[in-house]
């Protein structure tokens, strides 16, 4: 197994560690790395900052009168199947009586 | 059942989550007006499906079919650009940061990172993101989901949840310090 493959194995559990996705095993041991490693302590750190600005940063609001937008569609759709239901019950006995079109 | 009884359950249940749902879209699609699009869409194709649903978590589920909605939405645009899978041999080698980044002289992160100068690189950056690593970063870092949610969502192992999320952090901690490394020259 190469450098790079165990730092992107180890970088991940910095993650999950993080991001509280951890075993209680794991993350004991992953706290005890912290204590003697400066290098991951610093990694967890600059995770945990750059997480807090997204998470407080970069979230798109809804435009007002999406909501609205969204009943009316919604409504529409829904009156839309019951009038074809209506459509289909008030004009299905005409196949019946009309002649075939040539 | 009533649907219009089904109505009054779907819009108490499912419309308290639409920022989500436009947010999720806004990052996918990039587009004010794409996005609400699709949210749009989403809510009728959700409510077509309502009276089946039974899933338990109702924000996993609607997320589900906005992201299903947001990338049929980029296909029928043919705004294939940002739906290119990942490709390891073009997006990975050097352009893939090390492990350990190294700060400016003198800054520690979190100082770079409150400035609003560096918020709108960060925000950049996410937003020209391969979309593999952009969706699942959104899902957690703004939705607040956890790994298995967004498993779920993007159908895709758990596993591959973390290590995408740990190399599209690292990617936008490369990019911060990149910008920040080379203002700190030109400014010497």
């Amino acid at each position: 197994m190469s450098c790079s493959t165990v730092r992107g194995i180890l970088y991940n559990y910095i993650n999950a560690y993080v991001d509280d996705e951890l075993s209680a095993t794991d993350r004991t041991a992953v706290e005890k790395h912290f204590e003697v490693c400066a290098h991951c302590a610093n990694e967890r750190f600059q995770i945990v900052q750059m997480n807090n600005t997204l998470q407080s940063e970069f979230a798109y609001s809804s435009p007002y009168g999406l909501k609205d937008d969204i009943k009316n569609k919604l409504t529409e759709s829904l009156e839309g199947e019951v009038n074809h239901k209506k459509s289909e019950f008030s004009w299905g006995w005409l196949s019946y009586v009309a002649p075939p079109s040539s | 059942m009533d649907k219009n009884i089904l109505f009054d359950q779907f819009e108490r249940q499912m419309l308290s989550h639409m920022d989500s749902a436009y947010n999720l879209a806004r990052w996918i699609t990039g587009h004010d007006q794409d996005a609400e699009d699709v949210v749009q869409e989403a809510y009728i194709r959700a409510f077509r499906g309502f009276e089946k649903y039974t899933d338990i978590n109702s924000l996993s589920w609607l997320l589900t079919i906005v992201r299903n909605t947001s990338y049929n939405w980029m296909k029928s645009k043919h705004d294939y650009k940002h739906l290119i899978e990942f490709d390891e041999s073009v997006h990975s080698s050097s352009n893939e940061p090390s492990f350990i980044i190294e700060c400016n002289q003198g800054l520690r992160q979190d100082q770079i990172l409150n400035t609003s100068n560096n918020k709108n690189i960060i925000h950049n950056a996410l937003r020209e993101m391969p979309l593999i690593f952009r969706e699942v970063i959104v899902l957690h870092e703004i939705e607040g989901l956890s790994y298995k949610e967004i498993a779920d969502i993007v159908d895709i192992p758990v596993g591959t949840v973390m290590s995408r999320l740990s190399r599209g952090r690292r990617r936008l901690q490369k990019t911060l310090s990149n910008r920040s490394n080379r203002r700190h020259q030109s400014e010497l």
